[in-house]
């Protein structure tokens, strides 16, 4: 006789301790002589789970399949108020002293509860307190800079990084393969924020800051810097955002017109500029120069201002006290967004994309009530959305935009946000047909590089056929079965760039091979 | 030091600066000063202090062979003024 759960009802698997449909604890009796059909692994305890399972029978886990981790963001991340004793404060145990009496005063204070970590533990540490925590926890908050609390360091599959640095696992259950994150699974469950400084005052007054909410809602006395080149893109976002602002175009603009306009302490800044992993200063470009804009010491800002940089390394801590993000926190910013490493955003004159979006939505959000980790919670879901929904799919850079870009601040008061442009449902349908339709669209190969960020030379070969095995055995003087393909970046269905390389004469040579399915080699370069 | 890949020993290289446009398509695309070595691979350089986009004194030296001693920061030589030789 299959055994049954007492509470539902449900037929349960052999040797389950917790029935897969309600997830109430079963008794050793009821579940002797059980048989399913396994079809999946639980992703936590890893044992086998029957087709419609909502709960682990094994562990007693709720099963996040994709859809239902896009539901559970929408309803937990953003639709949800923060609830008593609902923030994971996360911090290493060697911060306790730097923190002093704030450490000890944080959970009483605060709604929620400190998790002291290692630092070379921290991730796993915070992943399995959310998994044993359930919905207790609304939002995670990462106090100290990446020497105590490092960043998640993941594949990056665009290649220019030796690792996509991010946040966003810290608000996951465990961190998802690479192939894992381009089927959809690159959405934290919760709201992730840091306050990257062990300075306790600054955490205390950062903590107040957001739950008083003092932010100014307009963008009277803002400052908008832009590289020329990007005018067009960073003039259309303003637009989108109503912001009566002037916008200083460098060049000519340089650091000097920059440092006059923050001396006036700006409650609203965006940065449309370059920045670089090899020195604290964000600049311009425009006809070949790239003047400086910013330095550390030209930083200045309102009290509780807002600060998004879509600057290249704009998030960066790299310079420790020197680097720039923090010191806008430090001068009064309640919160600050930016890039761990390169960004990616519209071509030179060309309409906003990728770091211009995202600002946009964050700024929306923001308007809108959002704390810091909601504001950038929900200006992802809409880039997501507006990619799946238009049928571009999910590029490597998209998903580098997604995962690289994070909030510096503290999650705020309990606020009720649950008016969404899409509701849970609409948002699980959007993402399901979406990627249905891109499966329809392609080649079955082409669909297994761009769903997995990585191709072997075989199936490229196959989806382009001599166009790029020509292209390869001229650029590398050797054949298609010596070359490897480093990098395969999918810009879309219909163009993709190759990073390759071969071992020709005893040298190792490298190419970068831009593609298009109309059958043209659009760009060849010879690079290291 | 960098949170990507911290600042590693000291290394020196000898090569020919010459200009290759890198990070296509990306936001911090542009041409860039990188030596190339005996082994025909390429090093990207940066030479502290100078513009890290425009790298004037590195740009001036195209086509010069040079000794350059710095640390790795990301992939990137970074390299002190007094430790950049421009050879004979």
């Amino acid at each position: 006789m299959t055994p049954r759960c007492p509470s539902c009802g449900a037929s349960q698997r052999e040797g389950a301790r917790f029935c897969g449909a309600c997830g109430v604890a079963l008794s050793t009796t009821t579940t002797a002589t059980a048989t399913v059909t396994v079809t999946a692994r639980c992703p936590h305890c890893a044992r086998p789970l029957s087709g419609s399972a909502r709960f682990c029978g094994g562990c007693g886990a709720e099963v996040r399949r994709a859809e239902t981790i896009v539901k559970s963001i929408d309803d937990r991340a953003i639709g949800k108020p923060l609830a008593d004793r609902s923030v994971l404060y996360v911090a290493a145990a060697t911060s306790k002293k730097a923190l002093g009496d704030f450490a000890r005063e944080l959970p009483r204070a605060r709604a929620g509860r400190v998790l002291w970590v290692e630092t070379e533990s921290a991730l796993d540490e915070t992943q399995a307190a959310l998994r044993e925590g359930g919905d207790g926890v609304r939002a995670v908050c990462l106090i100290g800079d990446h020497r105590t609390l490092p960043f998640a360091r993941l594949d990056d599959p665009c290649g220019f990084d030796s690792a996509l640095l991010s946040d966003s696992p810290y608000g996951m259950h465990r961190t998802p393969s690479l192939e894992e994150r381009f089927a959809g699974e690159l959405l934290p469950l919760v709201p992730v924020t840091r306050v990257p400084a062990l300075d306790g005052r600054l955490v205390e007054r950062l903590l107040g800051a957001a739950e008083d909410d003092a932010r100014e809602r307009s963008w009277r006395g803002g400052v908008v810097v832009s590289a020329a080149v990007w005018r067009e893109a960073t003039t259309a976002v303003l637009r989108s955002l109503e912001a009566d602002v002037d916008l200083t175009l460098s060049p000519p603009g340089a650091r000097g017109d920059v440092e006059d306009q923050l001396s006036r302490r700006p409650a609203r800044v965006l940065f449309n500029v370059h920045g670089t992993d090899q020195d604290a200063v964000w600049l311009g470009e425009g006809e070949g120069v790239f003047p400086e804009v910013l330095r550390v010491a030209d930083v200045n800002v309102a009290d509780n201002a807002l600060v998004v940089s879509e600057a290249c390394y704009g998030a960066s801590l790299a310079d420790g006290g020197d680097a720039i993000a923090p010191r806008f926190l430090a001068a009064g910013a309640s919160c600050f967004f930016g890039s761990t490493i390169i960004a990616w955003g519209s071509s030179r004159g060309g309409p906003p994309a990728l770091a211009d979006d995202l600002a946009r939505e964050i700024f929306h959000a923001l308007d809108a009530g959002d704390d810091a980790g909601q504001a950038l919670a929900r200006a992802r879901h809409a880039l997501l959305e507006a990619a799946l929904s238009s049928g571009e799919g999910l590029s490597a850079p998209l998903h580098n935009t997604l995962l690289s870009f994070v909030a510096y601040g503290a999650p705020g008061r309990a606020t009720d946000l649950g008016q969404g442009k899409v509701t849970s449902a609409q948002r699980s349908d959007v993402l399901a047909e979406a990627r249905e339709s891109l499966r329809r669209r392609m080649a079955p190969a082409a669909w297994r590089l761009v769903s997995s960020g990585r191709v072997a030379f075989a199936a490229l070969a196959q989806t382009y056929g001599a166009m790029v095995t020509d292209a390869l055995r001229d650029l590398l003087g050797a054949t298609p079965a010596d070359a490897r393909v480093v990098k395969y970046l999918a810009i879309s269905g219909e163009r993709a760039t190759v990073l390759a390389s071969a071992r020709s004469g005893g040298r190792v040579r490298h190419a970068i091979v831009e593609l298009t399915a109309a059958g043209q080699v659009a760009r060849r370069l010879v690079s290291r | 030091m960098s949170e990507g890949e911290g600042d590693g020993e000291e290394v020196t290289l000898h090569g020919v600066i010459t200009r290759m446009r890198i990070h296509d398509l990306s936001r911090s695309a542009h041409d860039a000063p990188l030596l190339v070595d005996a082994d025909s691979h390429y090093h990207r350089l940066h030479l502290i202090g100078d513009n890290p986009f425009e790298q004037p004194t590195l740009a001036a030296l195209e086509g010069k062979r040079v000794t350059v001693t710095g640390h790795l920061r990301n992939g990137v030589l970074r390299v002190a003024r007094e430790r950049l030789l421009v050879d004979e």
